[in-house]
């Protein structure tokens, strides 16, 4: 968790230099108002966020010792595992988004219960069909919104 | 303010009105029943459901699952020893110790009762006190509100994850995040890269169905990889029927425990950030601590169940007192409910006292209505509920990862608040992996135009100088506060790390 720490507290103070040294920069070209910017809010934002990183940083280099029994939270495997599952699920979503929600949707469906290890046919179907099916009619009839 | 109560009383019951907390109850059942389902990732799935209802219907809806949710998760925390909602925990010590003396059906009717009365008690706190409080914030300024809305993120920051820092960083992210929009004064768009949908705003479904529930289904996903998706129920001792029923003078016994530990829950879960995790410890160690056999507890005791379950539901509509009494949800289903107010054209906080008064009351008599709903449901319906806990995740997990997807595109962007709620569920997934509290984050997002609004007329009125805060004595003093809570409250950490009863307050 140590080593987490660091790496996000060095990735937020990234994230606020980029922000206050290019985008708001780019972005804050041309107008013209009075008083306070539009960027006085996200300035001030980014301040509290670059503040905490700093505490987080000195807090995980100077205390080693608070960090002594905390697990490592994520590991490579696991960072693999959950990459390829996001992928599944964009997948997912891109199908509903190109060929609609009778196609993408019980896809979707599929490939999670497939990804989580479950094999039988007829028991993805069952729930993929019907799952999509009610959801059709729930959205599209009773809340009258068209779908995908 | 009679005829007000009156017209809300009406405005109440109606069957469309009864019928959606009835429904909303019944789901929020099964979603306690479910483990690994907590409230406020239903509360974010079902919000686009409330679009084209009535405010009214939607809400006490949306309040029905969040107390059917919280009633529901005894069930798993007695049976199963797996608690449905992370304030349950305390509820396995002795529940499910009663269930292997083959007691669970006696432990159960006693949360069942320790939940109603629990949340029936706190419900009219929530209504003593919100008024008043509401009347007394009516009357401050943006400098005063600017400075409460600081206390308020450093406290739940303090209070609401391991780390203060990291808590502080989630805070203002979400704060952050409400800026990419058009300019309030300017009307200039401002950090949304040229994305038309995201003028008004980041859509709300978008980031809460994302950081909420679809990055729990990948961690769900995840975890199940490593274990396994069956919840297996284990075989439980068969008691007699004396066992099984709860006795009127085993109900009077622990009477006193639910009294005691619903003052606990409305204390601790009226405060920002605290949860109802807290609460639940808290009650459960005062109960043993009073206890002339307190090394009994944790191998059977009613008490102990009865102390957890009342104050875990007593802190869920005293979670509400600081939303309605001055707009600052305290939790992560405040926040998404609150949320769910500014969907349907309503900021709770003391305005909403003043401009619509019959249906702040109308809400309240509708969670009074949910309190009886809700304990003949469970009468009714527990060991029907109990049946769900065998459904696999493999089942659940794809059906829900289906529904963020939907739910996500009914906000009004269509395809694109989807995609937005892709990234945010990658980000929601770290925040928990790496302990960044995404109850901080969806606080901080929620209140963000808030606080951007009070912030730049507080600039205003104080010319931007500090010492003119000298005329502010009330901002001075939650200023103060937030400094204070940054040291003082950071003990709660600890004591939530040595226990290992950590709340994210949902």
């Amino acid at each position: 968790m140590r080593k987490v720490d660091v790496f996000a507290g060095v990735g937020l103070l990234a994230f606020v230099a980029v922000m206050v040294f290019i985008v708001i920069p780019r972005e804050n070209s041309g107008g013209i108002w009075h008083g306070l910017s539009p960027y006085f809010y996200p300035m001030v934002m980014l301040a509290g966020i670059a503040l905490g990183s700093v505490g987080l940083l000195v807090q995980a280099l100077t205390k080693p010792k608070m960090y002594d029994d905390q697990p490592n939270p994520i590991t490579w495997a696991e960072l693999g595992f959950f990459l390829l599952i996001s992928a599944v699920i964009f997948a997912g979503v891109l199908i509903i988004h190109r060929f609609g929600m009778w196609v993408g949707g019980p896809l979707l469906i599929a490939a999670t219960m497939i990804f989580m290890g479950e094999l039988r046919p007829v028991r993805i179907a069952l729930v993929a069909l019907p799952t999509v099916g009610l959801t059709h009619f729930l959205v599209a009839y009773a809340l009258q919104i068209p779908l995908p | 303010m009679y005829q007000q109560v009156m017209q809300a009383a009406d405005n109440v019951l109606t069957f469309q009105v009864i019928a959606y907390i009835t429904f909303g109850l019944f789901i929020g059942y099964i979603v306690g029943v479910l483990p690994g389902m907590s409230r406020a990732t239903a509360i974010a799935l079902l919000i686009p459901i409330t679009y084209k209802l009535p405010a009214l219907t939607g809400i006490s809806f949306l309040i029905g699952v969040s107390k059917g949710g919280n009633t529901g998760s005894a069930l798993t925390a007695i049976l199963i020893n797996v608690p449905g909602e992370p304030q349950s925990v305390v509820t396995t010590l002795d529940g499910y110790p009663l269930t292997q003396q083959g007691k669970g059906q006696k432990a159960l009717k006693l949360a069942l009762i320790a939940s109603v009365l629990g949340d029936f008690l706190a419900t009219i706190a929530l209504i003593m006190l919100a008024q008043p409080l509401a009347a007394i914030a009516v009357g401050i300024g943006p400098v005063e509100l600017t400075a409460v809305l600081i206390f308020a993120i450093t406290f739940i920051a303090a209070v609401s994850g391991n780390s203060f820092y990291k808590g502080l960083i989630a805070g203002f992210l979400g704060l952050l995040l409400a800026a990419p929009r058009l300019d309030m004064e300017t009307g200039q768009p401002r950090l949304t890269f040229g994305f038309v949908d995201i003028y008004d705003g980041i859509p709300l479904l978008a980031v809460a169905i994302g950081t909420l529930a679809l990055s729990e289904m990948l961690v769900q996903i995840d975890r199940g990889w490593r274990g396994n998706y069956e919840h297996k129920v284990d075989t439980l001792a068969n008691g007699t029927p004396e066992d099984q029923r709860l006795s009127w003078s085993e109900f009077m016994l622990c009477l006193p425990t639910i009294l005691r530990a619903s003052v606990v829950g409305i204390g601790v879960g009226s405060v920002p950030g605290l949860g109802a995790s807290l609460s639940s410890f808290l009650a459960y160690a005062w109960t043993q601590n009073r206890d002339p056999a307190p090394e009994s507890f944790g191998k059977g005791r009613l008490e102990g169940v009865a102390a957890a379950e009342a104050a875990d539901n007593a802190s869920v509509p005293a979670g509400l007192i600081p939303m309605f009494a001055i707009g600052l949800p305290g939790s992560a289903s405040a926040a998404l409910l609150m949320g769910a107010f500014m969907l349907h054209g309503l900021t709770p906080g003391p305005s909403l006292f003043r401009d619509d008064a019959v249906l702040v009351y109308a809400i309240f008599i509708g969670m009074i209505v949910a309190s009886f709903i809700m304990l003949v449901m469970g009468m009714v319906g527990q060991n029907l509920f109990a049946r769900l806990i065998t459904v696999s995740e493999t089942i659940l997990v794809p059906i829900i990862v289906f529904i963020c997807v939907i739910g996500a595109y009914l906000e009004g962007s269509g395809m694109f608040s989807v995609y937005l709620m892709l990234v945010f569920a990658f980000f929601g997934y770290f925040m928990k992996k790496f302990d960044f509290s995404f109850v901080t984050f969806l606080v901080g997002f929620i209140l963000g135009p808030m606080a951007e609004l009070s912030l730049r007329q507080a600039m205003i009125i104080t010319d931007a100088k500090v010492t003119s805060l000298a005329n502010h004595p009330v901002a001075c003093v939650f200023l103060a506060l937030a400094v204070l809570s940054v040291w003082r409250f950071s003990a709660v950490n600890l004591l939530r790390q040595r226990t290992g009863a950590r709340a994210e307050g949902l």
